[in-house]
């Protein structure tokens, strides 16, 4: 599904999708700098019910956070150039309770050999972005 | 810990492997090996999440320090490493490497918080430092407002709440192709440019002391694709606006918090201290208000080891070795 979505509909439109999530599931987000995919993490993850503070993760390249029995992932690729540097994070994907999100995960080609739902976010202008969901 | 023993530290929480030893207050060695480095003396790319290449790089510095500072190993009466934060495979290989030195010789290891090692940095020049102080402490990775009422006591006033501050810097700097570590690529280029030509936001949040830069980065993203020609505006023009409005919005929150504590000392550090225009600013807040300033030096603002290494000797340890690993999140929050 492909949506034009307003910064104050971001909630909404994330809502509609979150509630129909089961886990362990993986979310790749891509868009060029700017298009909001760390907005997007942050809400994933206070939905879960998160009460840390989620700050960008691309200096660390991953943060965890523990929320009662779910063990959430916050990933950035940013800052790695190649498949085999993704594959030595180690993630634990596909295991239970786990909720893994990818950001700039456009930057991995082999993302296809993963099995994620994948958000394209563009920029359309300043308080819109069309975002679509590849699931 | 005895004024003139010998401490040797390891800081390896980032891309930078860094050795450093102290006798006494002295510095006798500061190594700080980047990856640029590495490329340079052993040929070859060191991917960074690679620990091994960070293992095989730790031995050679190791060696080179003790004979810089004309030392044995016998020599060393304690040893302090960066138990974390920072990434996981560059912390792994210092902590561990630290570790089996101070097992080797049978002499105690202390392990220090990387956030705790930059409040504390500004002891290596001025060893008489002391609390109460507030820090403003800005990296790639942490932009932090702490309050030290003494040592070992931290209370976190603001921090970013989502990039830090010197992800502000190296993000936009890629975007614009200005270069890598955005910092300072980006203060080289503003030095000719007028820093009010553009008029960018200073971000504000609900929490008074809280920073966001993330809503900066879009803003100045969004005004590089709707630029004008006829506006004439350089490249120098926009990169010295990008970074006063980075300047700014940290001067803006610490002044309040200066105001709100009423302290009467400050001090900065982490790798965003290193930048001039900011430097300038802490001078001039100190200079207003008749307060006393602590600044490390630009080199020892970004990650060096001698932090670690001052941190261990006043005693600002974590050393929760019974769980015997690294942190991913600092003991400041």
């Amino acid at each position: 599904m492909s949506n034009l979505v307003k910064e104050e509909d971001l909630d909404l439109f994330l809502d509609d999708y979150l509630k129909t999530l089961h886990l362990p599931k993986t979310i790749g987000l891509s868009g060029p700098l700017g298009a909001g995919k760390t907005t997007i993490a942050k809400k994933v993850i206070e939905y879960f019910g998160c009460e840390e503070v989620v700050t960008s993760p691309t200096f660390n390249i991953v943060k965890n956070y523990k929320v009662k029995e779910i063990d959430i992932y916050h990933v950035d690729l940013y800052r790695l150039s190649s498949w085999a540097e993704f594959i030595d994070l180690d993630l634990p994907l596909n295991s239970e309770n786990c909720l893994i999100i990818i950001e700039w995960i456009n930057l991995i080609p082999e993302k296809n050999n993963l099995n994620m739902d994948i958000f394209e976010i563009e920029i359309i202008d300043e308080q819109t972005r069309k975002i679509t969901i590849n699931v | 810990m005895s004024k003139d023993k010998v401490i040797l530290g390891f800081e390896t929480s980032c891309d930078e492997t860094a050795i450093a030893i102290m006798r006494g207050e002295e510095l006798l060695v500061n190594t700080i090996s980047s990856q640029v480095d590495i490329h340079e003396k052993f040929g070859g790319v060191v991917p960074e999440v690679a620990s091994r290449a960070h293992a095989e790089m730790i031995r050679n510095i190791f060696h080179s320090s003790l004979n810089s500072a004309n030392l044995q190993i016998s020599d060393i009466d304690s040893v302090a490493t960066t138990d974390g934060p920072g990434l996981v495979g560059s912390l792994v290989v210092g902590y561990n490497f630290a570790k089996s030195i101070a097992w080797s010789i049978d002499k105690p290891l202390y392990t220090v918080d990387h956030m705790v090692g930059h409040l504390a940095a500004p002891l290596i020049e001025n060893p008489n430092m002391e609390p109460p102080f507030l820090t403003l402490l800005v990296s790639g990775g942490h932009t932090q407002i702490v309050l030290v009422e003494k040592w070992g006591d931290y209370k976190l006033m603001g921090t970013t709440i989502d990039d830090a501050a010197g992800e502000a810097f190296d993000k936009l700097s890629r975007f614009c192709g200005f270069g890598f570590p955005g910092g300072p690529a980006i203060q080289r280029i503003a030095e000719s440019g007028n820093p009010s030509k553009i008029n960018l936001p200073r971000p504000k949040t609900k929490h008074e002391y809280n920073y966001s830069f993330s809503g900066l980065k879009t803003a100045a993203t969004n005004f590089l694709k709707n630029i004008d020609p006829e506006d004439k505006i350089t490249r120098a023009d926009f990169a010295a606006s990008y970074q006063e409005a980075i300047v700014d919005s940290l001067m803006i929150n610490f002044t309040k918090a200066v105001k709100e504590t009423g302290v009467k000392n400050i001090s900065g550090g982490g790798g965003v201290m290193a930048n001039s225009r900011l430097r300038e600013k802490m001078n001039i807040l100190a200079n207003d208000h008749n307060l006393e300033i602590f600044l490390p030096s630009p080199k020892l603002s970004t990650d060096n080891a001698a932090m670690i290494c001052v941190a261990a000797k006043n005693d600002l340890i974590t050393n929760d070795l019974k769980e015997n690993d690294v942190r991913l999140s600092s003991i400041i929050k």
